[in-house]
Parts: C-alpha cells; sequence; structure tokens
C-alpha cells in the first residue's frame, strides 16, 4: 500500500463533511480531557445549578460524531442530579449506537471520510466508538438506574446484555490484534521497540492486586446478577454468578460469603468444599437472619484516571519520526478508599470489586497495536505532505509543518465521570425503618432505609471529592422531629 | 482542472443529499420491509396470528370448546424470562393484548382479564357502598365467572455474535392450562429469530 500525501483541502472536506455527522472540532484540535474534567469538577461541587448547565452544555455534543462518549458523560450526570429518566434515555440511546456501529462497514463514505481525516490529522476526527469495559459499565449504570426505580426485571435485563457485551468485547479485541498485525507487517514496520517503550508506561503492575487480565470482564456485572437471582430465590443461578465475580475479583470477602451461603441454600457441596479451600473455615455463607433484610452497598468512589499524552521518537526510512501516544500515568496511584457502613448494630467496610482504572489500563494496551499503526502511519502521511510543500515553495512548507504540529494530538477520549472503583460491602439488619451512617475519607452522610424481611435493599453511594450522592428505591421517608 | 472540480462538486453533493430526512409513509402492520434486531410489529403480528391460529385448531381445544356456554379463560400478562433477554423494549402488554383479541373474536371461549381485576373489584365496590348508585341497577358482589383456563405465556431469548454475524431471537411460548385439574391442553412455541452480518 502506498501512502499518499494529505492536502489541507482534503483535510478539511474530510472534518466537515463524514457522512452527515459532525466531527467534534473542538476535540480535534484541543483534545477531550479539558472538558472531561470539567464535568467532574462540576460533579465534585455538589451544585446542582453547576452540574444541571454542565448537562445543558452537551446537548450540542450530544448529536455530534462523538455522541456516544457525551451521552454516556450526561447520562451518569442526569442520573447523580436525580433526573434517572433522563439518564436512563442517554444510556438506551448510546447502547443502541453501540449496537449500530458494531454491525457498521469500514467501508462505508462516512467511514472513509472519516479515517482519511484522522490520517490528516489525529485520531480525534474517528467518531468516538468506546471502549470494552465502558461499554459494560454502560449496562451495569443503567441497571443501577432501574434498581433505583425499583424495577428488578429490567435490571436482570440490563445485566444479561453487559454479559453478553463482554462477550463481543473478547471477539472484537483479538481481531484488532490480529489485524493491526496484518497492517505493520503489510507496511515492514516493526512495532517492537515502541511497543517496548509503551509496555514500560502502561504496565499494570501500579495495580497490584487489582491488576486485570482483560478490560471488559468486569466482576460487578456478574455480583449483581448473583444477587439479583439470590433475590428471586434462584439460588443455582445466584451461584453461578458469584463464582464467575469470584474468578474475576477473588479477593472480595463480600462475595466469596455470598457465594458460600447460596451454595449451601442449594445443596452444593462440591462448591462449599473448594470455597472452604480456598477462603478457609471462617468464610460461614451465614443466612439472612429471620426478621432481617439484606442491605448491599454499592459505593463508586472518584474519577477513573484520564489518558496523558507521551512522545515517542520512530525512525523510519532514516528519518527521526515523534509519535504522539495516549497512555495513563499510574506513577502516583494509589488504590481507591473504602466506606465505613454502620447502622442498628451492624458494622462493615466496602471491598473493591471492579477497579476501573486498571480496566482502563488494560484498554488502551489492547488498543495498542491499531493505535501505534495508524499513528505510524499518519506520521509518514504528514511527513510527506511536508516534503511536497516544501518542494513547491518554502513558505508553504512551513505553514504544513505547522498544521502538523497543530494536529499532533493523541486520543484522550474516555468516558470520564466513571468512578475509579465499584466496592461493595453487604450487611444484614432487622425489619423496618433503619438509620445507615456512611462515611468516607472527608465525607459523612446518613441515610434512612426501608428493611423488610428476605428482602434486598440497595443503596448507591457515589463520591465525587467532598460530594456524595446517595441513591436508593427504599429510602424511607425523614423521621418526623421530636414534638 | 474544470473537470475535476466539476466531479469534486457532484461527489459532494451526493454525500450532502444523503442528509436529508426521509420520507414518513403509513405501512401495513405485517410490513416486513423495515426490520430491526429487535422484536418488530409485524414480527409479531405473524408470531400471534400463527400461535392462535395453532391453538385454536389443536384437538383437545375443540374438543373442551364445543360447549354452551364456552369455556372462561383468564389470560395473565405474558412475562418475560429475564435472565435470557437482552432488550428492555420488548412490549409484552401489546403481545398480550394482541393475542386476547384474537382469541375472543374467535368466539370460542369466553374471556376474563386478570389485570382488570383491581378496576373492577373498586367499581364494584363504588357501586354498592358509596350510596351513589341505584341498587337496582348496581352490580352485584358473587356473580363473577371462574375462570376454566389459563392462558399464560414467556418470551425468552438469545444474543450472540458469531464471526461477522449478529444473532439475537425471542422464543415466545404460550400455554393454555386446566384450572381446576392442572392439565395443559394445548402449548406452542414460536421463534423470532434475526440476524444482521456486519457491512463491509
Amino acid at each position: 500500500m502506498k501512502i499518499h500525501p494529505v492536502s489541507p483541502v482534503m483535510l478539511l472536506t474530510c472534518l466537515l463533511l463524514a457522512g452527515c455527522e459532525t466531527t467534534n472540532l473542538r476535540n480535534t484540535f484541543t483534545g477531550y480531557t479539558r472538558q472531561g474534567r470539567d464535568f467532574q469538577n462540576a460533579l465534585s461541587s455538589g451544585d446542582a445549578a453547576r452540574l444541571s448547565k454542565a448537562i445543558a452544555d452537551i446537548d450540542r455534543d450530544c448529536q455530534s460524531a462523538d455522541r456516544i462518549l457525551y451521552l454516556q458523560e450526561r447520562g451518569r450526570m442526569r442520573s447523580m442530579n436525580g433526573d434517572a429518566v433522563g439518564s436512563t434515555a442517554d444510556y438506551q440511546i448510546a447502547s443502541d449506537f453501540f449496537e449500530s456501529k458494531r454491525m457498521e462497514g469500514t467501508l462505508t463514505v462516512a467511514n472513509g471520510l472519516f479515517n482519511a481525516a484522522a490520517i490528516a490529522s489525529n485520531d480525534l476526527a474517528i467518531p468516538y466508538d468506546g471502549h470494552g469495559f465502558e461499554k459494560v459499565m454502560l449496562h451495569n449504570e443503567q441497571a443501577m438506574n432501574y434498581l433505583v426505580a425499583n424495577n428488578y426485571d429490567f435490571a436482570r435485563i440490563e445485566l444479561n446484555h453487559a454479559d453478553v457485551e463482554q462477550a463481543f468485547s473478547l471477539e472484537k479485541h483479538a481481531k484488532i490484534v490480529a489485524e493491526a498485525d496484518r497492517k505493520s507487517r503489510e507496511q515492514q514496520i516493526s512495532l517492537d521497540a515502541a511497543n517496548a517503550s509503551l509496555a514500560e508506561k502502561t504496565s499494570q503492575a501500579a495495580f497490584g492486586a487489582g491488576a486485570v487480565k482483560n478490560s471488559f470482564q468486569n466482576a460487578f456485572t456478574f455480583y449483581l446478577r448473583g444477587t439479583l437471582y439470590e433475590e428471586s430465590r434462584d439460588y443455582d443461578r445466584a451461584l453461578i454468578e458469584y463464582k464467575k465475580a469470584l474468578e474475576i475479583y477473588p479477593e472480595n470477602r463480600f462475595v466469596a460469603e455470598a457465594a458460600m451461603r447460596t451454595a449451601l441454600l442449594c445443596g452444593a457441596s462440591r462448591d462449599v468444599e473448594t470455597l472452604t479451600n480456598i477462603y478457609g473455615k471462617a468464610l460461614k455463607g451465614t443466612p439472612v437472619p429471620q426478621g432481617s433484610g439484606r442491605v448491599v452497598v454499592v459505593y463508586e468512589q472518584g474519577f477513573v484516571l484520564a489518558r496523558s499524552t507521551f512522545r515517542l521518537p520512530f525512525i523510519w526510512n532514516g528519518q527521526i519520526l515523534e509519535l504522539v501516544l495516549p497512555y495513563y500515568d499510574t506513577s502516583a496511584w494509589r488504590p481507591a478508599d473504602g466506606l465505613d457502613v454502620a447502622g442498628a448494630g451492624a458494622a462493615a467496610h466496602t471491598q473493591t470489586l471492579c477497579n476501573l482504572d486498571a480496566m482502563a489500563v488494560r484498554a488502551l494496551q489492547e488498543e495498542y497495536s491499531e493505535i501505534l499503526v495508524r499513528q505510524i502511519l499518519r506520521m509518514i502521511a504528514k511527513y510527506k505532505m511536508q516534503e511536497k510543500a516544501e518542494e513547491q515553495n518554502p513558505l508553504l512548507g512551513l505553514a504544513a509543518k505547522v498544521a502538523s504540529v497543530a494536529t499532533d494530538r493523541a486520543d484522550d477520549r474516555n468516558w470520564l465521570t466513571l468512578p475509579q472503583s465499584v466496592q461493595i460491602a453487604e450487611c444484614f439488619l432487622p425489619t423496618g425503618r433503619q438509620e445507615l451512617s456512611l462515611t468516607a475519607p472527608g465525607v459523612s452522610k446518613s441515610v434512612a432505609v426501608n428493611v423488610i424481611p428476605g428482602k434486598t435493599v440497595y443503596v448507591f453511594a457515589s463520591q465525587f471529592g467532598p460530594n456524595m450522592v446517595i441513591r436508593s428505591a427504599d429510602l424511607a421517608p425523614a423521621a418526623l422531629p421530636a414534638q | 482542472m474544470k473537470i475535476r472540480h466539476a466531479a469534486a462538486f457532484a461527489a459532494l453533493s451526493l454525500v450532502l443529499a444523503g442528509c436529508e430526512t426521509g420520507q414518513v409513509r403509513s405501512v401495513s402492520a405485517t410490513d416486513d420491509s423495515k426490520l430491526s434486531m429487535g422484536v418488530d410489529q409485524s414480527d409479531v403480528n405473524a408470531t400471534v396470528e400463527q400461535m392462535v391460529a395453532s391453538m385454536l385448531t389443536a384437538p383437545g381445544v375443540i374438543r373442551a370448546t364445543g360447549v354452551n356456554p364456552p369455556p372462561t379463560v383468564v389470560v395473565v400478562p405474558i412475562r418475560l424470562d429475564t435472565s435470557t433477554i437482552t432488550d428492555t423494549r420488548i412490549n409484552t402488554d401489546a403481545i398480550t393484548t394482541l393475542v386476547r383479541g384474537k382469541i375472543i373474536n374467535s368466539g370460542i371461549f369466553q374471556f376474563v382479564d386478570a389485570t382488570r381485576r383491581k378496576d373492577i373489584s373498586s367499581e364494584v365496590a363504588y357501586q354498592q357502598d358509596s350510596g351513589m348508585v341505584n341498587q337496582q341497577t348496581a352490580a352485584q358482589r358473587g356473580k363473577q365467572i371462574g375462570s376454566d383456563y389459563i392462558l399464560e405465556g414467556t418470551i425468552s431469548g438469545f444474543d450472540a455474535m458469531s464471526g461477522k454475524t449478529h444473532k439475537k431471537g425471542y422464543v415466545i411460548t404460550l400455554t393454555l392450562q386446566n384450572v381446576e385439574t392442572a392439565v395443559i391442553l394445548w402449548q406452542d412455541t414460536k421463534q423470532i429469530a434475526k440476524e444482521q452480518t456486519r457491512g463491509l
């Protein structure tokens, strides 16, 4: 394949006329992270008016080629702002776009123009297609919306979709790796040196026990499905889901307890034995006491890592080209703090079930071959364009160089209002109105829930800096003031 | 050079022409010219048509319905099998209503509606207890007809991607069961299967 130089006319045409969609020019030229930080700040402020403004300000972006990203951000901000209906609609539309993108051909006019624009500028000109872990989290977040609306059936269905999404992502990942390999061989480009530098920068080592094997298998999906099956007394299925969650995140004792409890309830003696061998005799699988209800606290802590940019020298045809690549800076990474849950004589501390930072880093690692090949092809095309312009006129050459530098930007888009981690805690509380205190570093909240015997009460606590948003279908009305 | 410009202009015009909003047109309920990967109206109509025809011609049903007055059926809303379905937009109410409507119109059963019991009960209470209704015309308690049969259904599904092909399917099962003896008089299962291949 011959790499053609790109012309400014072609760049402009591609950016403006990629089918009926509009490229998000702001992202193409300034990147996404700054705007994403604005959303995070609006959430952290705890100021409903500021959050409403941030939501209203991205109406136009929700129509752009990057609409999936903005719909996800808006869906999350709306749910935190108490607009569950708007959030559910945003997530549904984003999910539909994911579905249609999945089946879209790569040789459509629009895709051709977007890809040409990306070769002429940067990857930010390609419409946002999301990352595997985000697609799964989209359904998890939607399931939580349904649970807050007390619609357990739709929550189950949404989690089925999350499960299917994980299978799709696995298959897609294998294809992307094969395609990048094919392109690099076709162009006779060796990725080894670049890959080694990247591996060093994007290692999973920073996450310790929270490191993940792939970006899309999400233990929280399986755990939540398990709790819903257990709620409907389908203990066999609940056990299967808890076991799947433990395969991904074996460190979580609450899941291990739930697995043991359901294994005992459905008489799965082999599973009881296996769980005892792994977790020891301290794992009791205690059943919910008579006259009590189960309270599941889901704690979404902080914000997922944002992408940074680094420059990597690359030698091509004796020329030193500079690749501009995204990475996650994990140098100052530390595990998320937990949440203390206390009430009616019970106390628990949340444990991580899903480390989204580690998943984001893994997602980038999985996409890297593709990003790298595209970036190399882009730098070669831009280099040729400058060369040709210089031949015609030195001033034109300078202009081409300036244009090239101005668009040298790594793709820094990811769903930035997602949490850093999802943690869980469980406790059994006596029936009736129970006060729960939720305490994390820098913030403490108290909520009252209606505990029903034999039922599961879900409490979702999302912390953004000093602000914590609590959602639950089972919130009890505030107690009357003493007379 | 002019020819190149003209060609570029023509190409851009074609791209832009594709951005016009399409026109709205009425379609028949069985029009399957625009199918989605979800449960479409034409799928529901065709499937319900086939299932009701299967029920009305089943030998057991023919034997049970040849009486006067015709036996009474209670229809309970069709349930989603939430362990397999991946789409929250399946309108089970519409499917239940369609099934019920078609069987009512066949005239071989009479129906009671389980979803209306609360409304009927409160209406009877109003007529009996509010003091606002002429008691000679008021509906009496204890006059409702007990159902002989219960008609219920479930929709389960599958969703899988294999290579470039996305397969999605919905399995609708309807069961007619004797309320007193629990004997299943009739059962049928129909599958709505969709397949979409990724574009080139």
